[in-house]
């Protein structure tokens, strides 16, 4: 048994006993277990996914004071999963948190995830949290988003919204493995860097968000310091050249990465939603085309969103984004229409995304059907385009259309 | 039948105190806005308060069993526990500004009114309990028995522009309810059925709101339980939701 796995089930037997304890505060929709399987089968045959998976939440409520509300709260989930396609087991914490709620202040220490930004879809704002790129056409963020270690505080009154944030001990993307179909070249990958433990607050994350909630717009600014999000590769020679050990493989950019933005939203009368997000993000790393070393830039992220539902289940949204890369200016637009049947028992969706100034485009037609109370299964599709070299950023997915299935079982 | 006569005692002395007391009363006090106050007392047990229910909609065949933590007429927070792939799923009113929790992103989005949480109900059946404050009640019409009070909306973006409400005198209890267009066409009809003792008063237990061209088409709100609790401000914020 290695320290890691020694160490999650040390947490989890924790956990288990502090929910046993505590669980004459556990409501009845406070408990969930999912359980499931995904399936991802590129049309050329390759099996990019095939796993089965297990996932449990809990959130006792450990004590509570009558008088004021104010409780102490845990947070407990984990997720287990074996993929047949690359005969690997993980185990995660999904959460392991103690909450503290008064009249005013929401205070979780412990390992969370904490979201940003306020469109679907494209999550520039959403950077506290690094994510599993290992299939970066898989937005699923439930499954995709690394919750981290931190302490997270915010206070809230009337309008108003503060939030503070420290990551003392951050955590990096999980990147797609060597010879992945979604990695850019054929070389290995070489491992990210770790950052140490006994340099916490050396390599620490922080930073914070206020908000206002005035006449239906609700405006947020951020703030955050952090490890670049986004992965960026540079080819490196390996081993001494002139031996049989000479070699070339990818090294993972590790840059320190501030990013500051601004957030909105509001409702357009009784159907209609616009929501924003725009983000500063300095001395961003930017991919390299050859793989050649990274420049690092400002670059300025943009996405503005309008969604439209209506009372008979249909729902259309559009939704455009500006990204410029120092002086590289690249444009996407994209819409979605959704339409639920049977008491949304059954959905059907079709995403369309396309670059403007660029080759990109993407297709994805899905539908989900509930077919028992806690039984679902999704079927879909994605159809990819893209250039390397131009400024689109799906030139190294070009071809990769698959069909992705998952059925899952919630109790 | 321990049960069945001591409800029917309490229905007698009630009906005896309101022969005493209740004509001169009714006639002194009872001003429109008194009188739905009162009625609001009936449907509310206290200013905050945790309301377990269970929605059955005629259009399917699945029940939708919610928690709501409801703070006043302007905040109110619903957990879905049933159906069990909705489980997670939580509402957030506030005001005239609404959330949802949606489990699988892992957030809060930001909705539309128009936008249903919970089966066909429609939002404010759930989320807005209370007419004092929203309305403004003129009596209509009056019997021996009950009184007709017809509501305005004071503010934009309640479910319902216009209300018409028949009030049990005495008990004031609300018997039923039209919904209605601003034009005053009938949208929906609301029968507030089953009092029994929730919370330590005889509250409607079951709330059959039903469209008013199409009666095949309806939501049963069954109250489970209506229990008074304290909640922290901050539990009605989008971002608190977890």
């Amino acid at each position: 048994m290695t320290a890691k796995a020694r160490a999650f089930a040390a947490a989890v037997g924790c956990a288990f006993v502090a929910s046993s304890h505590a669980a004459l505060a556990l409501e009845p929709g406070d408990t969930d277990f999912e359980a499931g399987h995904q399936v991802s089968v590129l049309f050329d045959g390759t099996v990019t996914r095939n796993l089965s998976y297990a996932l449990f939440r809990t959130k006792p409520i450990l004590a509570r004071n009558e008088k004021t509300g104010s409780t102490w709260e845990l947070r407990l989930g984990a997720r287990a999963f074996y993929d047949f396609a690359l005969t690997n087991t993980e185990v995660s914490i999904r959460d392991l948190a103690l909450l503290r709620r008064t009249e005013h202040v929401t205070a979780t220490f412990g390992f969370q995830e904490i979201t940003w930004g306020e469109t679907l879809g494209f999550p520039v704002a959403d950077i506290v949290n690094p994510r599993d790129v290992r299939d970066p056409l898989f937005l699923d963020v439930d499954f995709v988003r690394l919750p981290v270690l931190a302490a997270n505080v915010q206070y809230t009154g009337g309008p108003f919204r503060v939030q503070g944030i420290v990551t003392p001990i951050p955590r990096g993307p999980i990147l797609p493995e060597s010879g992945s179909p979604f990695l850019p070249a054929g070389p290995p990958l070489l491992p990210a860097p770790t950052f140490p433990v006994d340099h916490a607050f050396v390599y620490g994350e922080g930073g914070g968000r206020i908000g206002y909630l005035v006449g239906g717009w609700d405006l947020s600014a951020l703030f955050y310091s952090h490890w670049n999000r986004t992965p960026v590769y540079q080819l490196v020679s390996t081993g001494v050249v002139g031996t049989p050990s000479a070699g070339f493989a990818l090294r993972p950019i590790v840059d320190r990465v501030e990013t500051g933005g601004l957030s909105l939203t509001k409702p357009m009368g009784d159907h209609l939603i616009v929501r924003a997000d725009s983000v500063l993000n300095f001395n961003e790393p930017t991919q390299s085309p050859v793989l050649a070393a990274p420049n690092r830039v400002i670059e300025s992220q943009t996405v503005a969103e309008g969604d439209l539902s209506f009372d008979d289940d249909w729902v259309f949204s559009v939704q455009y984004e500006y990204d410029r890369q120092g002086t590289l200016n690249r444009q996407w637009a994209s819409g979605r229409i959704q339409k639920g049947f049977f008491d949304r028992r059954l959905e059907v969706s079709a995403f369309a995304f396309k670059g403007v100034d660029n080759g990109d485009a993407w297709v994805e037609p899905s539908v989900t059907w509930s077919f028992l109370e806690a039984l679902s299964l999704q079927v879909r599709a994605d159809f990819v385009w893209g250039t390397i070299g131009d400024a689109g950023l799906l030139g190294y997915f070009d071809g990769k259309n698959r069909a992705f299935a998952v059925v899952k079982a919630k109790l | 039948m321990l049960l069945g006569r001591r409800h029917f005692l309490g229905h007698a002395g009630a009906i005896a105190a309101a022969v005493v007391f209740g004509s001169r009363s009714a006639r002194a006090a009872d001003s429109p806005d008194d009188i739905l106050r009162r009625a609001d007392e009936v449907r509310n047990p206290a200013d905050s308060y945790f309301l377990h229910c269970i929605v059955k909609s005629s259009s399917t065949s699945e029940d939708t069993e919610i928690e709501a933590s409801i703070q006043g007429n302007t905040r109110t927070l619903i957990k879905t526990i049933r159906p069990a792939r909705d489980r997670g799923r939580m509402g957030l009113m506030v005001d005239q500004d609404m959330w949802a929790y949606v489990p699988n992103l892992r957030r809060a989005v930001r909705v539309t009114l128009s936008q249903r949480l919970v089966g066909q109900a429609a939002n404010g059946d759930i989320c807005r309990c209370r007419w004092t404050g929203d309305y403004t009640p003129v009596i209509e019409s009056q019997t021996p028995q009950q009184w007709t009070l017809f509501l305005t909306a004071t503010k934009r973006g309640l479910t319902y522009e216009k209300i018409r409400l028949v009030i049990e005198k005495g008990s004031y209890h609300p018997l039923r309810a039209e919904f209605l267009t601003p034009a005053g066409m009938p949208l929906k009809r609301a029968d507030f059925l089953a009092y029994k003792p929730i919370s330590g008063k005889d509250r409607p237990s079951v709330i059959h709101i039903a469209d008013a061209l199409r009666a095949a088409d309806y939501s049963d709100i069954q109250i489970v339980d209506a229990i008074p609790r304290q909640f922290p401000a901050s539990i009605f914020y989008a971002e608190n939701l977890k």
